[in-house]
């Protein structure tokens, strides 16, 4: 999250010293939280079988790495998330620039895709089950199925809401549908498609997460089921830490790969 | 004619439908795999007659809107008290940005343990899933309002009390309430996630069930209720937003 402007009046600065003192070192509620929770738990003050100290949890996770067991459900997960948001991105971005420009298919796929976003897809997984199986096959493709409804609208809308005027002086310019289509609307949509990616991210790692853990097998969902199954917390805990990082980390990534790929835009020049 | 135009919008979803049906019948797509749209419908109304279903939609209605309820609530208290005490906000935000990418859903074999299995796990998946987005949507509402309305009133005296209810919130109800919306959808995402993973009453716990027993014009009719809830509650909010922000539209 990035930090509002801060637009304070020199009484509200004033007002607030003790805000002063803690906004340079704001991690400090974290430790105090962290510290607390230890401290918490070592007294049993708070249970600590439900809430295990975090140096226990993080004495847990290194045990669990050096039997490599954590890596490989970590990839089981990443892989899955990867693979479902290639799927995601590679049909929803054509069908949502498709949605723009060509009638029937707007026709056809607009009152499908808005009646589609409220609705929670999870609730298809009986379905993608009894189509697809328990394994790979049906985690992947209703991850990407519920992904792709955010990142169809977000790229019909962009599409549809490039600047006209561009696309005129394009067009009186002699360029060709070709070429007016990957080179003027598809980058002044680019932002926005970008956008839908970036809400999709968090919303990918969930849901595989969410069906490993429906179906077992390999991954962070199976492995904090299993560990949970045996009221294992300390694993299960591990297994949430890791998922959140993957997801903190996908998050950032991706927003590096925004600004490069926007280089050329104004909202980069004006970030830096 | 605006009306006809409306109903005219929705004409793929039968085509949609008529699809379904033809495929079945055509014996294009196995009877096995997917249940002809007419037996789903048939199946539906069977299980709303006999109440079998509407005690289940009862069942996830009543969590799904306890939990809601307090993550909007609390939600929305803390996310504006962040934008407008910097002491809240310096001691909270790194929490909330920490606890952002965190799948709540994750936790559920620990709050199983902590809870148990009753209507309280729920709505406690649906709560601690929700809040977050919610205070983080209500903050960013709160911080965003215009600085020059805040000053003006403050030069006009406006005590801090006033200024909150009369200058702050409306001015940031908009954002504040579309913030909301996106709460109301993944609230039923988290309804139904919990429901799967484990209990025995609800909608969602209903369809996993008649997928594992075979019943499966039964899971599919769940699964459709499912949809239509969902959709049903955005629309609904919709229709409230717009009477809530009448106010504004006539500026």
């Amino acid at each position: 999250m990035s930090a509002p402007p801060e637009n304070a009046s020199g009484a509200e600065r004033a007002n607030s010293r003790w805000g002063e003192i803690l906004s340079y070192r704001p991690i400090y509620s974290v430790l105090a939280l962290l510290i607390a929770w230890e401290v918490a738990s070592r007294l049993a003050l708070i249970n600590p079988y439900f809430l295990p100290p975090p140096s226990m949890v993080i004495e847990r996770a290194y045990q669990i790495l050096l039997g490599e067991k954590l890596l490989q459900h970590l990839a089981g997960t990443l892989l899955r998330s990867l693979a479902a948001l290639a799927l995601c991105i590679a049909m929803g971005v054509p069908l949502g620039v498709a949605m723009a420009r060509i009638a029937p298919v707007r026709w056809f796929f607009d009152p499908l895709i808005s009646l589609g976003l409220p609705v929670p897809k999870i609730a298809l997984w009986p379905i993608f089950v009894l189509w697809f199986g328990f394994f790979d096959t049906s985690k992947i493709l209703l991850t990407a199925f519920a992904c792709a409804f955010p990142v169809v609208s977000a790229t019909y809308l962009g599409t549809r809401n490039v600047d006209k005027f561009v696309v005129w002086s394009a067009l009186n310019l002699g360029t060709g549908p070709h070429r007016l289509l990957w080179k003027v609307v598809f980058r002044a949509a680019a932002p926005e498609i970008l956008t839908g990616i970036q809400t999709v991210l968090p919303i990918a790692i969930i849901i595989v997460v969410l069906t490993e853990m429906l179906s077992g097998g390999t991954g962070l969902g199976a492995m904090i089921m299993y560990a949970g199954r045996f009221a294992d917390i300390k694993t299960v805990l591990v297994g949430v830490l890791a998922a959140s990082l993957m997801g903190y980390a996908m998050i950032k990534l991706f927003e590096q790969l925004r600004r490069r790929l926007l280089a050329w835009h104004q909202e980069t020049s004006a970030t830096a | 004619m605006t009306r006809l135009a409306a109903s005219g919008r929705y004409a793929p979803l039968l085509l949609v439908a008529a699809g379904w049906e033809l495929a079945v019948l055509s014996g294009a797509i196995s009877p096995n795999l997917l249940p002809r749209f007419s037996e789903v419908m048939a199946t539906l109304w069977d299980l709303l007659r006999s109440f079998e279903l509407p005690r289940e939609i009862g069942v996830s209605l009543l969590r799904q809107m306890i939990g809601f309820t307090l993550a909007v609530v609390i939600g929305v208290a803390v996310g504006v008290t962040m934008a407008r005490l910097r002491l809240v906000d310096r001691a909270l935000r790194p929490l909330v940005t920490l606890g952002y990418p965190v799948p709540v859903v994750a936790l559920f074999p620990v709050l199983v343990l902590m809870v148990g299995l009753d209507h309280r796990l729920q709505i406690i998946v649906i709560l601690l899933g929700s809040i977050l987005p919610t205070i983080v949507s209500s903050f960013n509402a709160a911080r965003g309002v215009d600085h020059y309305l805040v000053w003006s009133a403050r030069n006009l005296g406006t005590g801090s009390r006033r200024m909150l209810w009369k200058i702050v919130i409306p001015a940031a109800l908009p954002e504040i309430l579309s913030g909301i919306r996106t709460t109301l959808s993944l609230s039923f995402v988290l309804l139904v996630a919990a429901e799967q993973l484990g209990a025995d009453r609800g909608i969602g716990a209903f369809a996993l069930r008649a997928g594992q027993n075979g019943f499966y014009t039964g899971m599919f009719a769940a699964i459709l209720t499912i949809g239509l809830m969902g959709f049903a509650a955005d629309r609904l909010y919709l229709a409230l937003m717009r009477i809530l922000l009448r106010w504004q539209e006539q500026e």
